[in-house]
């Protein structure tokens, strides 16, 4: 489903964001993403995405490249940011007919997703409502909703849990897995590793902008728990 | 801890990075560009409004008048006050941003609030100083220059903008707290902004019959503002006549004000950024699943933002509002309009073509494609991500300026059509030349936000008012009129009017075509440096 193949990229032409980096994510792979702050994760991920661009290497979704088909590429993800910024000119409704539009969700399907997701992420009440007047976890949520709409193939998230209450935290687990068994793949970062741990069937910890660690998430902890793998990666020189 | 506020508050708005949307040591090649651009523009005004004030003075000190000119400072000193207050006030003291990050720190309330009146008299004196100094130069230049005089010029400079600060913040907060718990609270304050702005408008264009230089219109206005109010009066005592003791008056009320001010307005400040500004919320439990058009549902998008940022509104949408007024007024001053204009633009042409040269300043000053993809701001990783070609995002930005623009401007022409009993063959021409001159600004102003984005800002008034893409489509629009004024005077020579006018809007019809070709490719080939 996505294939990152020796990916680098810069900034300011000196800094390594992300240093040949490669990967390979399967159709229903719940895939985490973990490194220190800086190490490059909402770089790659931003990249997959097509928010930014890279300066070398290959991309593919689904196939499709990134830099050759990029709409093609968007019509199959979905991204998540790890600061909800969104239109605060709009009410929660507003915003998710805006995504349904984009990607041409039909209107009886989509007042049935919207609903049971609203309803499910405690915001039906609040759909009306400018999202100017919501908290950051209630963003968190629309924006969530916003991803699941359309049913993308790829699901990208960076640092999705920041921000939710334990509940809503808990239904985006249980969404992960119910979107995997159903074929989509996931892709998120996150610094909670126990998440890694029990949620994950792979894993790969980024370190200075290089994948040092990637695979099966048994296969990489083996007899030890991530939490004192990481340690042990991070410790190094 | 004063200085140090002033300092970063200082850094975070007037930084170069901040200002012009890019770092200039790192784009050696656009600074040099911009470089040039702006030393043209100001030294244009520079030369422009200088000279007005030099001829208006050289007359005024023939009729031992001079101090008259002194007048003028405070007016503009005053005007320029009460806009910048009206607009900076709310998100600047009643609502700033940084709230959150200040309140926690061992900083005294007043101390943050003297910081922030600071940073925000700055930007009234830097803003200022560019109308004050052709003004002394002019002023000093007749009357001579003294050192008591040039120092109480300048301390009443300092003083000028705080009585004004004072009124208009509570102004603003006052607006502000009529309108947030209506469910059109946005929409009521940029008509209440309109109104204030066009009641200026209406006064600085009080012209005389008789006179050449446009300024001279201005002195009763000026005049009948010293009347009401009596510190400009002591102001030109204390600079003219030396007179000590008004000047004392001058500094005791503003600086007491102000004290005042500061003293009763540090517990509002508290209050007001402590309570969450929400809002109306709708009591509308019906919710609405339609699916709609992509642009469609991205024009719609950019009325939602256009109407909740009343500065992006009021700044961009006084070229619709002026087309209306006039429509309108040419049902009840049908023989004046023609000699308003010839003296408005010191130009002897016939009716149409300075219809034409109102409705082009009229679009031009329309330009929210100059900023509409500056604004997307920390929103713009949405359209990123999404499966939306650049140029149909881009191009949603253009029909939402259309739409703003053509149906007013078609349906003023044809009101004036009516009113003045143009040829319908002209009014047709006419309105070619409208859409043609709509269609063709917007593109560039599309292109100027391509290349010279601004994504990162704290308040919209950094894009609206300040970017450069915004300062380049304003006079780049102005310089576009006068280019076609041009094309106008050699061709009109050979044609009859309706014929020039008729090329005119084709030459515009086939730049615009040839810029919608180019979009495409420019608009992928920026996002992707984005």
């Amino acid at each position: 489903m996505l294939e990152i193949k020796n990916v680098v990229k810069t900034y300011n032409k000196t800094k390594r964001a992300n240093d040949n980096i490669t990967l390979s994510i399967e159709k229903g792979d719940l895939f985490g993403f973990v490194g220190h702050n800086g190490a490059g994760k909402t770089t790659l991920l931003k990249a997959i995405a097509g928010i930014i661009d890279f300066d070398s290497g290959e991309i593919l979704v689904d196939g499709y490249s990134v830099k050759k088909d990029p709409l093609l590429v968007k019509e199959r993800i979905a991204y998540i940011p790890d600061n909800p910024d969104i239109y605060e000119s709009l009410s929660g409704i507003e915003y998710l007919n805006f995504i349904g539009d984009v990607f041409k969700v039909p209107s009886l399907e989509r007042k049935s997703m919207i609903e049971a997701y609203a309803k499910k992420f405690e915001l039906d009440q609040v759909l009306n409502h400018p999202i100017s007047s919501y908290s950051h976890g209630m963003k968190q949520k629309l924006v969530i909703i916003s991803a699941l709409i359309h049913k993308p193939k790829l699901l990208l998230l960076d640092e999705p849990f920041v921000g939710l209450d334990p509940k809503a935290a808990f239904l985006l687990k249980e969404e992960f897995k119910s979107l995997c068994e159903a074929g989509s793949s996931i892709f998120f970062s996150t610094h909670v590793l126990e998440v890694v741990e029990k949620l994950c069937n792979k894993v790969a910890i980024i370190k200075q902008g290089k994948i040092v660690a990637g695979g099966y998430t048994q296969d990489i902890i083996k007899d030890q728990t991530l939490e004192h793998l990481f340690m042990e990666i991070a410790s190094e020189a | 801890m004063y200085l140090k506020l002033v300092s970063v508050f200082f850094k975070e708005n007037f930084s170069l990075k901040r200002l012009f949307g890019f770092d200039l040591k790192k784009n050696k090649t656009k600074t040099i560009l911009i470089g040039f651009a702006i030393i043209y523009a100001l030294s244009a005004y520079m030369f422009g409004f200088g000279y007005m004030f030099f001829d208006l003075a050289k007359i005024m000190n023939e009729a031992n008048q001079v101090q008259v000119i002194l007048s003028f400072s405070v007016t503009y000193v005053i005007g320029l006050s009460v806009m910048m207050t009206l607009f900076r006030a709310s998100g600047y003291l009643f609502h700033y941003k940084d709230y959150d990050i200040l309140a926690p720190l061992p900083i005294p309330d007043f101390v943050v609030l003297l910081g922030k009146i600071t940073v925000m008299l700055l930007m009234i004196y830097i803003t200022s100083f560019f109308f004050v100094l052709p003004i002394a130069f002019a002023y000093f230049f007749f009357q001579g220059v003294s050192f008591l005089g040039l120092l109480y010029f300048l301390l009443g400079f300092l003083l000028t903008p705080l009585i004004p600060l004072v009124v208009l913040a509570f102004v603003s907060l006052g607006l502000d707290y009529i309108t947030k718990k209506l469910p059109f609270a946005k929409i009521l304050n940029i008509i209440l902004l309109f109104a204030i702005f066009l009641g200026i408008f209406a006064l600085s264009f009080t012209f005389n019959d008789t006179e050449v230089n446009p300024l001279t219109g201005q002195i009763d206005m000026v005049k009948g503002l010293s009347d009401v109010y009596p510190l400009i009066g002591w102001y030109i005592d204390a600079v003219h006549e030396l007179n000590h003791l008004h000047m004392l008056y001058y500094l005791l009320v503003s600086l007491g004000t102000f004290g005042l001010f500061i003293l009763v307005v540090n517990r509002v400040i508290r209050k007001t950024n402590q309570s969450k500004n929400k809002g109306y919320i709708s009591k509308k439990t019906k919710v609405n699943y339609d699916s709609k058009g992509l642009v469609f549902t991205m024009v719609i998008k950019e009325i939602k933002k256009y109407f909740s940022i009343p500065i992006y509104a009021v700044n961009t949408g006084l070229g619709p509002v002026i087309l209306i007024v006039i429509g309108v007024a040419s049902f009840f001053f049908k023989n004046d309009i023609q000699s308003f204009l010839s003296q408005m633009m010191e130009v002897d042409l016939p009716l149409e073509p300075l219809l034409l040269i109102l409705f082009g300043f009229s679009i031009v000053m329309t330009y929210t494609p100059a900023v509409s993809l500056s604004l997307e701001g920390k929103n713009f990783w949405i359209l990123k991500s999404l499966p939306i070609e650049p140029r149909t995002i881009m191009i949603s930005k253009i029909i939402f300026n259309l739409v703003l623009i053509i149906p007013i401007g078609l349906i003023s022409l044809l009101m004036l059509g009516i009113n003045l009993s143009l040829e319908p063959l002209s009014v047709l021409v006419m309105m070619f030349d409208v859409i043609g001159l709509a269609i063709l600004s917007s593109l560039v102003n599309a292109y100027l936000n391509l290349y010279m984005p601004k994504f990162d800002f704290q308040n919209e008034v950094e894009v609206v008012k300040q970017s450069i893409a915004s300062f380049v489509g304003v006079f780049g629009g102005f310089a576009l009129i006068v280019t076609f004024g041009f094309v106008y005077y050699f061709l009109s020579k050979a044609l009859s009017m309706q014929a020039t006018l008729f090329i005119i809007g084709t030459i515009m019809v086939l730049l615009s075509g040839l810029l919608y070709v180019y979009l495409k490719p420019i608009s992928e080939k920026q996002f992707r440096s984005f």
